[in-house]
């Protein structure tokens, strides 16, 4: 009898053949797995490098941003160092502070997110805390009609037709620090243009229109101003006089009633001195020329000031520091009071060239005039195509008060992360 | 005379119990295959979606890095304008010299035709766009040195839901705006971008992103 024994080989071989089977698939399943979770974690692992270097960038800002306020309190703004960063959720910043050149203040911040980082610098100034800052300032509210402009230029730098080089057309202006300011809001009719910043009164608000254009911050000051007090000398009386022949009056200090200049007719005063009048009036196409060569020329006006059409104000070098224009007019609680400024056709070439301190006027400066200088008052509107261009030379620091801060510049620098 | 013993006509296989473990088998690797294409294809939608998202963004993110530090007299045309612009000269500031900011060489942003493509409706180039739009970086502009990046090539010639007609279909404030606008308003400007790619099995896809920033100087 013949007994074939079946080896455990070959069942063994039948249970291998479906084990190989499975082994294959899960084997391919497998491969794409790992494909697929390859995919994933490299999209992850860029997403991560944005996301620290985004969270770099913030926690560097965030660096830059204690600094500047350290500044502002009187520290020094060097926070940390990269020896011994600040420690700011789970990231780190420091801050270097250097004095450059001019009185200016430069702040480097470093952030780093583990192995991403960013570099940012700021450089700022101290600046008076006045009004005199601004290009023009209405204490109660500024209001710029349409294609009302202000822009600024340097007078030590040359005339403001040599630096008015920049756009074409309605857009041409000179320096775009012409700031304007107000403790109370800001309009800006369509068109108008400020080449500047333009900060409403603090818890007040800027509203810029339709396409009017504002350079500058419009985020709210974070105190009032205070405008000058005037102090009219006390001088003798020359009673009224009518300018009625072209003159030039020597140096010294008068005193009229009303003191008008007819109309194409030129009054010169010879500086330094101090001119104070209870009325002034500059008939059309008459001059009101300062000659500063020894000294400026102060103007006080006490109620009614009034330029016609073609009437111009200004020194024989085109210099605003020459000719200061003080008005203790108050055309709000006695409304008789007349302060115009005026400009009636479109060929007039109404211009001011100096000053203007108004505390308690109304301003309303009517189209096509042209200021080269500053103005404060109680409130300015800009009618159409007037053109206010504030001479930065004016911006002088003040020797007392809490100062303010201006920032110059911002940027970007590049960072590389060193191996420690 | 041989006996059989049981084992012995049990060893290997019928053919039946082959095909019918091969049919199995093969409908279980179908089904597999099946429902791994469905997530392939799932997998390869949503991955287009997030590229195109990511591009969007790190453009954004170039143009806002670009134009953070922007001042001077060098920004125009002005981006005031409900049109906004797509075109942008500007300078950056590299520090202060002598108690003055000192200004980069003119740089400009500028939305331009993409590579091989042509403003005629028609997919020049082949690559499932049509009339797409590229984002260029020109630096030293007017220069000896002058180069220029392109910062994306897949740009949308105009945002979804606008119409070249001079209002503002989409209700965002600004009309017309391309697949690359600059609006400002004050001191704060608007970076709008639209980036359309081919995605999988000839789709389109679409990622707009859009942030607002304060310029700092």
């Amino acid at each position: 009898m013949l007994v074939r024994q079946h080896s455990i080989r070959s069942g063994a071989a039948e249970r291998g053949g479906a084990l190989v089977s499975m082994l294959l698939v899960a084997a391919v399943l497998a491969t794409v797995s790992a494909g697929a979770l390859s995919m994933a974690l490299s999209g992850q692992k860029e997403r991560r490098g944005a996301q620290e270097d985004l969270h770099a960038r913030y926690v560097c800002q965030a660096g830059l941003s204690n600094a500047v306020f350290d500044v502002q309190r009187g520290q020094t703004g060097n926070l940390g160092s990269e020896q011994n960063p600040v420690d700011w959720e789970g990231a780190r910043f420091y801050v270097q502070r250097t004095d450059v050149a001019g009185g200016l203040i430069q702040l480097r911040a470093t952030g780093v997110e583990d192995r991403a980082g960013a570099r940012m610098e700021l450089v700022m100034r101290e600046v008076p805390a006045t009004s005199y800052r601004y290009g023009a300032f209405g204490k109660e509210y500024f209001h710029l009609d349409s294609n009302a402009k202000v822009d600024s230029y340097d007078s030590t730098l040359g005339t403001y037709a040599t630096q008015a080089v920049n756009g074409s057309g309605a857009d041409q202006h000179a320096r775009i620090e012409g700031d304007i300011g107000s403790n109370g809001p800001i309009t800006i009719e369509q068109n108008a243009k400020v080449w500047g910043d333009a900060p409403s009164g603090p818890s007040q608000t800027t509203t810029v229109m339709g396409n009017a254009v504002v350079t500058g911050a419009t985020t709210p000051a974070t105190s009032l101003q205070t405008l000058p007090t005037l102090t009219v000398p006390t001088l003798p009386s020359l009673g009224n006089l009518n300018v009625s022949s072209s003159t030039t009056w020597a140096t010294g200090d008068r005193r009229y009633g009303t003191l008008q200049v007819n109309s194409n007719k030129t009054l010169t005063i010879t500086g330094p001195a101090t001119i104070v009048c209870t009325n002034f009036a500059l008939s059309s196409n008459s001059n009101f020329i300062v000659d500063a060569t020894n000294g400026p020329v102060t103007l006080y006006v006490i109620d009614n000031f009034t330029m016609s059409q073609n009437a111009v104000m200004r020194s024989t070098t085109y210099d605003p520091h020459a000719l200061a224009v003080n008005l203790l007019s108050d055309n709000v609680f006695n409304p008789e009071t007349n302060v115009t400024v005026d400009s009636v056709d479109m060929l007039s070439n109404t211009k001011l060239y100096g000053t203007m301190v108004a505390p308690n006027a109304r301003i309303v400066i009517n189209s096509n005039f042209e200021l080269f200088g500053s103005l404060v008052a109680r409130s300015v509107d800009l009618h159409s195509n007037s053109f206010l261009h504030f001479d930065e030379s004016l911006n002088v620091l003040a020797a007392a008060g809490v100062p303010d801060w201006e920032i110059l510049s911002w940027r970007s620098m590049p960072y590389t992360h060193d191996a420690p | 005379m041989r006996v059989h013993s049981a084992r012995e006509r049990r060893g290997g296989f019928t053919l039946i119990e082959v095909l019918l473990s091969v049919a199995i088998l093969g409908s279980l690797l179908g089904t597999v295959f099946l429902v791994q294409r469905q997530g392939e294809r799932a997998a390869h939608s949503g991955n287009a979606q997030l590229q195109a998202n990511l591009k969007a963004a790190r453009v954004v993110d170039r143009v806002v890095r670009e134009l953070q530090g922007m001042g001077g007299d060098g920004a125009t045309p002005s981006q005031a304008t409900a049109l906004g612009t797509d075109t942008l000269t500007f300078q950056v500031s590299e520090g202060v010299d002598a108690g003055a900011v000192d200004w980069s060489t003119p740089r400009r942003l500028e939305l331009q035709m993409a590579p091989g493509e042509a403003d005629n409706g028609l997919d020049d180039d082949l690559d499932g766009l049509i009339d797409e739009r590229a984002l260029v970086l020109t630096l030293d502009l007017g220069s000896g040195d002058q180069r220029s990046t392109i910062l994306c090539a897949e740009l949308r010639e105009l945002f979804p839901g606008e119409t070249e007609n001079a209002l503002d279909d989409d209700g965002n404030g600004v009309a017309d705006e391309r697949g690359f606008n600059l609006h400002r308003t004050g001191d704060v400007l608007e970076v709008r971008v639209c980036v359309e790619q081919p995605g999988p099995e000839g789709s389109l896809v679409t990622a707009s992103v859009e942030t607002s920033f304060r310029v700092r100087n």
